[in-house]
């Protein structure tokens, strides 16, 4: 059985070695220089210009790292449309799972061989793919937390051992969608679709809650804003993440009873302090808003956690794994011919 | 050696068609003592038919006398049939000349000739068998 | 002698149809069982509970005294060349030699390249450009070499050319004297089963209707034909399988075990097909529940 499910996998076992071959080429090529850069740039460097620097390295190679994340974050969906959707709609497609069912070896065998030896194939690129983009990307993440770029959520999701959970869920994903459809396109499409959705719906609903988070409220004060913006209807302003490199969730400003509010006041704006055609300088105005007790909060996830979260998900998207899996075998067990 | 064919609207069993087959090769001297009949296999092979079937008629001829098997090897002929010569069969085929000129002046035509045939003949056998 | 196929009571159900109800059988090892009936009558859903592709929804089903694909044991023991019979068009013909060989512990792989080379098939290419005559032979291979005690094959030649029907039969009888090997094939057409089969299985719309050695089946149907008469007016000890009446004339076809004197009657043998047809005029199948099945 191993032999057959070699044979009939052959091809894309190969497709998958030239891209990782070919990945792997850039890498190589262009990881040490990367690395090199960055640490003559940081030994140089010190205070408000290791910032700067940052800022400068980041700009140089935002554009490589933003396609190996993407990279990474499109080989667990790739995978289960290639490997994991054909796997059984093809046969069912074209008959030959009546040929495949009827040699001697039961056909509950046949899916487990598959699904080892395929889905351990996955795991195996997934996996090599995220190391190696995470290994290269060392002295960018770095100088991210000096300079946050791509959004975290996004990061997070192409470094740890998420991208192995992934692509096994993909993987059992597009072989269960397979079973039902019966036929291979259809089955591509439907898990891309079902896919996608469950990356977003973890990544923007679930994963804030896999942890617990963080939250902390500090006076207004230049130092700490990240944006502030007058307009007709009052004043819009966020303060800074305090921990360098957290992950932020939620920020917003506090009146003095603690509750949220969006915008400061209009009657603010009157105030010559807050006018910005009168005054240059935001801080007589921020001395304003501090003294009418509003303050600035923010709610989020410290990098201590990274791991915590990485496990987390990885164990929940096992366990919806492991569902499709048990899906397949009962789908097979109701011998639907 | 002997090549078989099998005659789909002859209204005779296949069987049946094999052992005619082989006895009007003996008659014909097509086949003769000492003679190999095909194999089984070489009888299936060539007709697409049920081995069960060949291997009937190869009994059914054993039980005759016609044929032995040696095991390993092959059926052979052992005998010939009795009345090889139609020199046999000639004062009866006299008597049906007779008979068929006799038909034809009381007016029949040759199909009632042949269906008057072969109800009685078929009314004879039943007798027969009764 | 041990059986081949015994069932009893099975039936066979998809959602609310029943593909098959209540087929009671018992054939015994060592035939060449046609299953013969029109399309739609339940024959693959029996040869796919056979080879133990499907479950059955009652009843009881024994296949050479298994149950059928329990096991890897069991489904060595029953070869399936299923409808249209299928090979992974993208293949060679030798890795469909390797893969028999890696999937059946029985595998007679001198046979299988016997067979092939016999045939002329090129061992390198792939399955998918070889003509349908030579892919259905290829699957044959494929269920001969593993070497079952039972092949089971569903419209074997449905669609084949005339030259690779005959091509097929010969390769799949002369499997059957070689090896001993029990064979259940199905067709639409009697004329497939006339020569190959010598034990019939008729199925109509789900229910059997016939099952018997292929000799008796021809010995014990007669057709008769008279002046107009009520069936009572038949002779004792028969079933009545079809009536038709002109206005002088009836003509009966009847299942007896004896033979027929009454002289008011003229008696004629009846082919295969006649027989078949017999059973599946609407007539026929409209009493079918009062009439006697063969065993």
């Amino acid at each position: 059985m191993i032999w057959v499910t070699w044979r009939q996998f052959r091809a894309q076992a190969v497709t998958a070695a030239i891209g990782l071959v070919l990945l792997g080429a850039v890498l190589l090529a262009t990881g040490p220089g990367l690395a090199h850069d960055y640490a003559t740039g940081r030994a140089q460097c010190n205070g408000a210009g290791c910032h700067q620097f940052a800022e400068g390295y980041l700009n140089q190679h935002q554009k490589a790292l933003l396609e190996l994340t993407l990279v990474v974050l499109v080989v667990p969906a790739l995978l289960g449309l290639f490997w994991g959707a054909p796997l059984v709609a093809r046969e069912l497609d074209a008959g030959t799972h009546r040929l495949a069912w009827n040699q001697s070896v039961t056909r509950f065998r046949w899916l487990a061989v598959k699904l080892l030896l395929v889905g351990g194939s996955c795991a195996a690129v997934a996996g090599l793919t995220a190391w190696w983009v995470t290994r290269w990307s060392v002295p960018l993440d770095d100088a991210s937390r000096l300079d946050p770029r791509l959004p975290l959520g996004m990061t997070f999701a192409a470094r740890g051992v998420v991208p192995v959970a992934y692509s096994l869920f993909a993987f059992a994903l597009g072989v269960a969608i397979g079973m039902l459809t019966k036929r291979v396109l259809p089955a591509m499409a439907v898990t891309l679709v079902i896919f996608l959705v469950a990356q977003f719906g973890v990544g923007v609903l679930v994963r804030p809650h896999l942890a617990p988070s963080h939250t902390s409220v500090a006076p207004v004060a230049s130092a700490t804003l990240a944006n502030f913006n007058v307009s007709r209807d009052g004043i819009r302003m966020n303060g800074d993440v305090p921990v360098r490199g957290a992950w932020l969730l939620s920020r917003s400003m506090v009146d003095a009873s603690g509750a949220r509010v969006d915008v400061i006041p209009a009657s603010l704006e009157h105030d010559p302090a807050c006018d910005p055609t009168i005054s240059k300088d935001i801080t007589a105005c921020l001395n304003l808003i501090a003294s009418q007790g509003y303050r600035q909060q923010s709610t989020y996830h410290l990098p201590s956690q990274f791991w915590r979260l990485q496990w987390t998900e990885a164990g929940l998207y096992a366990v919806g794994t492991a569902g499709l899996v048990g899906f397949c075998f009962w789908w097979l067990h109701r011998r639907v011919v | 050696m002997i090549e078989f064919h099998l005659d789909e609207r002859s209204g005779l069993a296949p069987y049946q068609q094999l052992v005619r087959q082989v006895r009007q090769a003996l008659r014909l001297g097509m086949l003769r003592q000492g003679d190999q009949l095909p194999t089984v296999k070489e009888v299936v092979g060539s007709l697409a038919i049920n081995p069960n079937t060949v291997l009937k008629a190869y009994r059914e001829l054993e039980r005759d006398g016609v044929v032995k098997p040696r095991p390993g090897v092959g059926t052979f002929v052992t005998a010939t049939l009795p009345d090889t010569s139609f020199a046999a069969h000639g004062p009866l085929r006299t008597d049906l000349r007779r008979w068929l000129a006799k038909a034809r002046r009381s007016g029949l035509d040759d199909e009632s000739i042949e269906a008057l045939f072969a109800t009685t003949f078929r009314e004879s056998s039943e007798e027969d068998i009764a | 002698m041990n059986a081949l196929i015994r069932a009893e009571a099975l039936g066979k159900r998809y959602g609310r149809r029943w593909a098959l109800t209540g087929c009671d059988l018992d054939i015994p090892a060592g035939h060449v069982v046609g299953l013969v009936g029109p399309n739609g009558a339940g024959k693959t859903t029996l040869l796919n509970l056979v080879t133990g592709q499907l479950a059955p929804s009652t009843g009881h089903l024994s296949v050479l005294g298994g149950e059928p694909g329990r096991d890897a044991a069991q489904l060595a023991r029953v070869g399936y060349v299923a409808q249209d019979r299928p090979t992974y068009a993208h293949l060679s013909v030798a890795d469909h030699l390797r893969l028999g060989r890696h999937l059946n512990p029985g595998w007679d792989d001198e046979l299988a390249r016997r067979r092939v080379e016999r045939l002329g098939l090129d061992l390198k290419r792939k399955a998918g450009r070889l003509s349908g005559g030579q892919r259905a032979q290829l699957a044959l291979t494929l269920g001969i070499a593993k070497r079952p005690e039972l092949l089971v094959l569903d419209e074997p030649v449905v669609s084949l050319d005339p030259f690779a029907r005959r091509e097929f039969l010969q390769g799949l009888m002369e499997a059957a004297a070689d090896t001993e090997l029990s064979v259940l094939l199905s067709s639409h057409l009697v004329s497939d089963l006339e020569r190959t089969c010598d034990y019939l299985v008729l199925l109509d719309r789900g229910m059997v209707r016939m099952s018997a050695p292929l000799e008796e089946v021809i010995a014990t149907h007669r057709r008769l034909t008279g002046p107009r008469a009520e069936p009572s007016r038949l002779p004792q000890d028969m079933t009545v399988v079809n009536a038709s009446h002109t206005d002088r004339q009836s003509t009966y076809v009847v299942h007896t075990d004896r033979p027929i004197h009454d002289p008011t009657w003229s008696v004629s043998r009846l082919s295969l097909e006649d027989v078949v047809l017999a059973y599946l005029t609407p007539a026929s199948r409209e009493s079918a529940p009062a009439m006697e099945v063969l065993r």
